[in-house]
């Protein structure tokens, strides 16, 4: 078990290492992780109608997710986990770097929030036979070395009828411009070498990754920054730099 | 945990109202499994309460449309022709007709400008067609709960609990649409603090198959021909005034009303009687700021509401609805045919509503000189046979 994770196809050490670095600022809306702070609510907002949609629960309930289990991967510290383990999901929140989980759990535990978080790696999860109604993977894909595999592994961990709901970011000239100029060079809100470009997944590449796991693509959707309000809304149109899809088993 | 099942549906109209009804025609007899539904049942009768007393001037361009579904030889039996469209206007100091101009089908071809039909009688035999359509299911007494619009298909929850699944949704639910709404699509409203009371009245003179609009101030006061009624002529009126106007007209005993309502008209027909209950509506101009989402489209007051000038309301959502049709005819809801729509329809709407939100307030004008000013315009710009012929034209939505 512990060597497959090591030799998984998803984990890269040195990713790894750059994001346990960073741990202690997650919860910081004003620090590193500023930019997934602000979109956070929007992010949030789509995948529970997606949930809400497919599994017909009432989203005005209070508890519309509960009796889902649903898995985060990549979880860092817990900043989808937590909303989603309130809007009463069964949460397991999985993230191969130690120091996110430390920070996560923390986190949780002062705010009374039952997660199980667990410093591990989503092939581990799957060869345990680990099974969920929903999968999250968000600005995950991006980083892994084996896109691919990483999709299929996210296959496997679903029941039938569950949902994968990826986000990522596109590889345009203007990804480029916003992710790495504007978030890294200019605003600083994310150090240098957070991201790389050339591993940017279109959103044809990743529904053809999605299709090629057995999965069915059911929706792509933009999600587009302001920078005069930094606010960000949902497009359909726009898939240019920020995007979510959801596919069904 | 299962979820519960979810019913997959190629068209889903949310709207029962006859824009709805039509659509749902209009795709069912394609071939498309439709499902229209409506929070409230049809009213088919006209002494129901309740019954919808206005009357609908299907224009040339869109009888194409109703023939093609199958719905015309239902109600050409029942239409009265449209030959002519006379504007007068009695704007002077005395409430009387100074200028009259007639505007003759006959100048721009062989047909009358449409087919008028009271919107109650619409409704009974498009809900009578869809009956003998095997395609298409029409559910009254349900409305949505939400909807979730997915690049595979519009999501919606219905207020029964069942839940479904749409290749294409069309919202024809109204000036306050539940579908945009849920959307969260905006829409863009002028109000002019009018209201528009309708009604029947039968009269002394025949109306010879011509509609008459009488401009005073206030609003255009309009007489539709109607087939006889107890031997008598008969017409729909519909009555524009400002609201505190409607109010004191609606409260009058029944002969203060009778003198008023042949001041206002100004004697064009002789003595008029009113023969129906009278309905209220209140006269905005409203556009969405889409008419897409993703496998969804507005149509007709979901997208567009205007006053009832011109016979353009349903018109323009029957020109919504052909074009619709036509795009998804091969694979509905697909996205390059709603962006189609979309580039098609929306601009076409605003252009009339801003062409028909100048018109009411012409024909609003309170002070004589503008007034004045309004017969003046009208005198000249008829005067000019190809701007009239134009008008005529651009009226029917030709080009």
């Amino acid at each position: 078990m512990t060597s497959m994770s090591q030799t998984s196809a998803s984990v890269d050490q040195a990713e790894i290492a750059k994001f346990e670095a960073m741990a202690a600022e997650w919860w910081d809306p004003n620090g590193k992780f500023r930019p997934l702070h602000l979109m956070n609510p929007l992010r949030l907002d789509y995948i529970a109608a997606q949930i809400t949609a497919e599994f017909g629960r009432d989203g005005k309930a209070r508890m519309p997710l509960a009796g889902l289990r649903l898995l985060d991967i990549g979880c860092g510290g817990g900043l989808v986990a937590e909303p989603m383990a309130r809007l009463g999901a069964d949460v397991t929140g999985a993230d191969a770097a130690a120091g996110n989980i430390a920070v996560a759990r923390l986190h949780a535990e002062a705010q009374g929030i039952a997660i199980d978080y667990r410093a591990t790696t989503a092939e581990a999860l799957a060869d345990m036979g680990e099974r969920f109604d929903v999968v999250l993977a968000l600005e995950i894909i991006e980083h892994v070395s084996n896109p691919a595999g990483f999709v299929a592994t996210c296959q496997s961990l679903l029941k039938p009828g569950g949902l994968l709901i990826l986000s990522t970011l596109n590889r345009t000239a203007r990804s480029f411009a916003a992710a790495i100029i504007g978030a890294e060079w200019v605003m600083r809100w994310l150090p240098r070498g957070t991201h790389d470009w050339r591993r940017f997944i279109t959103p044809d590449e990743l529904a053809g990754l999605v299709k090629g796991a057995g999965l069915q693509v059911a929706d792509r959707r933009g999600m587009v920054f302001n920078p005069l309000t930094f606010g960000w809304r949902l497009s359909d149109r726009d898939l240019s730099v920020n995007y979510l899809l959801t596919a069904r088993r | 945990m299962p979820a519960p099942a979810i019913e997959d549906v190629d068209i889903l109209v949310s709207g029962g109202g006859i824009a709805g009804l039509i659509a749902a025609a209009a795709f069912g007899a394609e071939g498309f499994s439709t499902l229209c539904i409506d929070p409230a049942p049809p009213v088919t009768d006209e002494s129901d309460e309740g019954a919808d007393l206005r009357t609908t001037a299907i224009l040339a361009p869109s009888v194409v449309l109703l023939q093609r579904i199958g719905l015309w030889d239902r109600l050409a039996p029942h239409a009265t022709p449209l030959q002519v469209m006379r504007i007068v206007d009695a704007g002077g100091a005395e409430p009387r007709a100074r200028l009259t101009r007639d505007f003759d089908a006959a100048e721009i071809g062989d047909q009358p400008f449409g087919w008028n039909l009271p919107n109650w009688l619409l409704r009974r035999e498009i809900v009578a067609r869809l009956e003998s359509l095997q395609s298409v299911r029409f559910h009254a007494g349900i409305g949505t709960v939400s909807v979730l619009t997915r690049d595979e298909g519009a999501i919606v929850t219905l207020s029964d609990g069942r839940r479904l699944r749409a290749r294409l949704l069309i919202g024809a639910d109204g000036r306050d649409s539940p579908v945009r709404q849920a959307l969260g699509i905006g829409a863009r409203r002028l109000r002019y603090g009018q209201k528009a009371l309708a009604f029947a009245v039968t009269h002394e003179f025949p109306h010879n198959n011509v509609s008459t609009e009488v401009h005073r101030s206030g609003g255009p006061f309009t007489l539709v021909p109607l087939p006889d009624r107890e031997g008598r002529p008969c017409s729909a009126v519909v009555w524009m005034e400002n609201g505190r106007e409607t109010a004191r007209l609606r409260a009058l005993p029944p002969e203060g009303f009778e003198a008023e309502l042949n001041a206002r008209s100004a004697g064009v027909l002789g003595h008029l009687r009113q023969a129906t209950r009278l309905t209220e509506w209140p006269i905005i101009s409203q556009i969405a700021d889409r008419f897409t989402a993703p496998r969804t489209a507005l149509i007709a007051e979901a997208a567009h509401v205007v006053p009832p000038i011109g016979a353009q309301g349903l018109n323009m959502s029957l020109a919504d609805l052909a074009l619709l049709v036509e795009l998804n005819r091969s694979d509905p809801g697909n996205a390059a045919a709603l962006a189609r729509y979309e580039r098609a329809r929306r601009p076409e709407a605003l252009a009339r509503l801003l062409g028909i939100d100048v018109l009411n307030r012409a024909s609003q004008a309170g002070l004589r000189p503008l007034r004045d000013l309004r017969a003046a315009a009208l005198g000249g710009l008829y005067g000019i046979a190809p701007v009239r012929r134009l008008m005529m034209r651009a009226g029917l939505g030709l080009h």
